[in-house]
């Protein structure tokens, strides 16, 4: 099925929420989706490990430290997210088994 | 403690540096009538720098409150009346604040007649009003998941009496709330509303720069100044920490700032010229290394809140104390026990900054190591020219109370701690 249960649109919400939690005196709206959010953000090393922090406490999504370049625009960010949300998602490298994923729990947490 | 007596008490507002006259209370963690455990966080006094969290050192309930929320109170006034479960021992600020913390300049407060809410324009004037519960006293307090913070027993849900006043005014039904974390306040209006920006930060601005403004201009008045440097290869350190983060979860990985104040703090525990106060003439060194983090706030102004032992933390630990002060520091909701005096400071210019920095020493330290941006650059290790991530490492040191050599010392300390530290 591979059917996304996170839109892109909602997980670039949450990338931006994510932001502003660490930052909260940024406007995370202000920031081009493709550009690199520590640059634009100011975000140093510490903080943007917070931000990804932040990200998998609202969707469960860890990115895996190989993958944070790519995650360090909000666009490329929410699409990890999404990548790794879908319902029936195919198994990647970064699966492992003692971090077992709980589709359901997520959902609910990024509904609610 | 041997005798348990109960008697009635009096919770002073506390000194957070010597040089705070008074403060304001606003906010209660704990309702009337509540009890808080040792080591709860029980309100948050507004200061010119940052809203602290205060803790209670002893079991006790809180009877009365004697101040008004936002109200300005000096310092050793009675905020409230309480009830005290162990032996008596008056919590008197004068003893659990002894030395002058650089970081807490004094508080002229200006505006502060007003106890109505309506704060003037020179302090946060969002968190004047938390009776009434708006929801802007900015976001999740981080403070009852910390491992050390002991949690209100309560057979209930848990929560923050902010939280169960606006669940109960908002019609929230927290029956639907998750019960692993303790509820807080913002948990509710986030719940309801949009909370996250914090408008009141960049009020507090003009008292923070002439805090600041006063430190330094005595420091520099005060303090013959010299400065030493030496430049770090942080090469091997730096390979050993992407092996420690590839197969860890992104909360549990750790980044070089945090290994850069392990290592510094334990240099300064081999380094005492460098570790403590210059006080009435003559240097008081410190028994224990209690670090101050210089952490710059975007809104402007830095903020200077202490890590206690801190030779003692190892790195994965620092990264988490590292972090969780950060976040408290830009919310500006620092603790009481983060504003305790520092022996000795690190500023750290971070991945974004700049090359190198030659500090100014916050006194009555008596020495500041600078950080520049871990950066590539050509270096000759075996006699090849090859890139290596080089940071540019600076003591700034009162010369009164040592010498070069001091420093020196320290930054090879530091730099064998570096290669060390797993």
């Amino acid at each position: 099925m591979n059917r996304p249960v996170i839109s892109h649109e909602s997980a670039v919400a949450v990338v931006r929420d994510s932001i502003e939690q660490i930052a909260p005196d940024i406007d995370a709206h202000a920031i081009p989706l493709d550009t690199d959010m520590r640059i634009e953000a100011e975000l140093d090393s510490m903080d943007f490990i917070a931000v990804l922090a932040a990200v998998k406490d609202r969707t469960g999504v860890d990115v895996p430290e190989s993958d944070m370049a790519t995650a360090s625009t909000i666009d490329g960010c929410a699409a990890y997210v999404v990548a790794n949300t879908t319902a029936e998602r195919p198994a990647t490298a970064d699966d492992r088994a003692d971090r077992p994923y709980d589709v359901n729990a997520r959902t609910e947490i990024i509904e609610s | 403690m041997t005798t348990i007596e109960r008697h009635t008490d009096v919770f002073r507002m506390p000194a957070l540096g010597a040089d705070m006259t008074e403060g304001r209370v606003v906010e209660w963690y704990v309702d009337e009538g509540g009890r808080a455990e040792r080591g709860d966080l029980v309100a948050v006094v507004e200061t010119d720098k940052s809203d602290i969290e205060i803790e209670v050192f002893e079991p006790c309930v809180f009877e009365e409150y004697l101040v008004r929320i936002g109200q300005p109170v000096p310092v050793g006034e009675p905020i409230a009346r309480v009830t005290v479960d162990g032996p008596r021992a008056e919590r008197t600020p004068a003893r659990e604040q002894p030395p002058a913390p650089a970081h807490v300049a004094s508080t002229t407060t200006t505006g502060s007649t007003t106890t109505t809410g309506t704060t003037g324009n020179t302090t946060s004037n969002t968190t004047g009003n938390t009776t009434k519960a708006t929801t802007t006293t900015t976001t999740t307090t981080t403070t009852t998941t910390e491992p050390n913070h002991r949690e209100r027993a309560t057979a209930r849900r848990r929560m923050t009496p902010r939280a169960r006043r606006l669940a109960r005014e908002r019609g929230v039904d927290v029956g639907s709330l998750p019960t692993d974390a303790t509820i807080t306040g913002d948990t509710i209006a986030r719940l309801t509303e949009d909370v996250r920006r914090s408008p009141s930060r960049a009020d507090r601005s003009p008292n923070l720069r002439r805090a600041i403004a006063r430190l330094m201009e005595r420091s520099w008045a005060e303090i013959p100044h010299y400065h030493v440097v030496s430049t770090i290869d942080l090469t091997d350190a730096d390979d050993r920490l992407q092996r420690y983060n590839e197969t860890r979860p992104v909360e549990e990985r750790v980044v070089i700032a945090a290994l850069l104040y392990a290592a510094a703090a334990r240099a300064a525990h081999e380094t005492p010229q460098l570790n403590g106060w210059w006080r009435d003439g003559t240097f008081v060194p410190s028994e224990s290394v209690d670090l101050g983090i210089v952490l710059a706030l975007r809104t402007g102004g830095i903020v200077i809140p202490t890590i206690q032992a801190a030779d003692r933390v190892d790195t994965t630990e620092m990264m988490s104390v590292v972090r969780d002060l950060v976040e408290r520091a830009r919310r500006g909701r620092l603790r009481e026990r983060d504003m305790r005096p520092a022996s000795i400071s690190v500023t750290n210019m971070g991945d974004l900054g700049a090359d190198s920095v030659l500090g100014v020493i916050p006194p009555p330290q008596v020495a500041l190591v600078g950080l520049g941006a871990p950066r590539l650059r050509p270096a000759v290790v075996d006699d090849t020219l090859t890139p290596r991530l080089l940071v540019e490492a600076s003591i700034a040191g009162d010369h009164r109370a040592h010498d070069g050599m001091a420093a020196a010392r320290f930054l090879r300390h530091f730099h064998r701690h570096l290669e060390d530290l797993p």
